[in-house]
């Protein structure tokens, strides 16, 4: 593809994320399913409410959540040079869910400390997958990459399975279920701010010219 | 899985908060505070109340419904049960039912009430 219909293809993709940014923003369930009109928000301040401080942060919160996983995707296929590759295949999802599950078990499920240790184990299982990778002695390194990763991954996974065996069925249980999940639905404003400059962080960071 | 977007579109006369491991009087009381529930009709109203648990909730499908409907009811039809006295029915509840002495009730189930009671 040439220089320029890279640019029309980037601006298209950018329209179609401002227009269903849009779209969820100003639609919902309140007060009717259906759009809220600007007359609506005039009239009822609960409606303004909702919008401002329930819808905004949401959709918000979910560009940038977004944004964060088509960057670490990216990252890591320039980064082992293989296309592919995503953290759900090189034992890094996988090495997070452990990291997570562990935390809300034996470190006392504080978010911070949930948070820290499945970046911790994220990195763990991704240094396993590469050292295994290159102990492998099959294939070109992009078959070694992956094999090496779905051997982490499953590794992993019957980590979580044990724990959630372990775990409390009526309070460790569901957090980690909801953890694994994952949702936007209890996102606000203070939920979102810390998100805003670790997404800004791994961004830059990750669009930084790398020179040569 | 209900959001507050949803709670609006039902724009109910009452809310009864249920919180099974904490105290569900704070939690009412923090929905009351949150900028956006501020708006909602039963807030306004002075309508929302946590509802009662003493070692286990009394929305719970067992014994405890016994006091949590009579509890449910005088809060819906407040001029049809203005002689209840939930309290004294707590006590006749754990006197009659689990031949409790008034020491154990008055002395370790009493300090466990939460809720919107009297």
């Amino acid at each position: 593809m040439t220089l320029r219909s890279h640019r029309t293809g980037f601006l298209l993709l950018l329209l179609a994320l401002l227009a269903t940014a849009a779209l969820s923003v100003f639609f919902g369930r309140y007060p009717r399913l259906g759009w809220l009109s600007p007359g609506n928000l005039r009239a009822d301040p609960l409606a303004a409410q909702l919008l401002w401080n329930l819808r905004l942060p949401r959709v918000t919160a979910a560009v940038l959540v977004g944004a964060a996983l088509s960057a670490s995707g990216l990252t890591l296929q320039m980064l082992f040079r293989n296309p592919l590759v995503e953290p759900g295949f090189l034992g890094v999802s996988q090495g997070a869910a452990f990291g997570a599950a562990f935390a809300i078990l034996y470190l006392g499920r504080s978010p911070l400390t949930v948070q820290a240790s499945a970046a911790v184990f994220a990195l763990l299982g991704l240094w396993l997958t590469y050292f295994l990778a290159g102990h492998l002695r099959y294939g070109g390194w992009i078959l070694r990459m992956v094999l090496a990763g779905i051997a982490v991954s499953a590794l992993f996974s019957a980590g979580v399975g044990m724990l959630k065996y372990l775990a409390d069925p009526l309070t460790q249980l569901p957090e980690i279920t909801f953890w694994l999940l994952g949702g936007l639905w209890s996102t606000r404003w203070p939920t979102f701010l810390p998100i805003l400059p670790l997404t800004v962080l791994g961004l830059g960071c990750s669009s930084w010219p790398a020179g040569g | 899985m209900v959001t507050l977007e949803q709670i609006a579109a039902w724009a109910p006369d009452q809310v009864y908060v249920i919180d099974y491991f904490g105290d569900p009087t704070q939690a009412a009381e923090k929905l009351r505070a949150d900028p956006v529930a501020r708006n909602l009709r039963a807030v306004q109203t002075g309508q929302v109340f946590g509802f009662p648990k003493d070692t286990y909730s009394w929305d719970q499908p067992d014994s405890r419904w016994i006091l949590g409907l009579q509890w449910l009811a005088s809060h819906i039809h407040p001029d049809r049960f203005a002689d209840l006295d939930i309290l004294q029915e707590f006590t006749t509840f754990y006197r009659t039912l689990y031949r409790l002495d008034d020491g154990a009730i008055e002395g370790q189930l009493r300090p466990m009430l939460r809720g919107s009671l009297p």
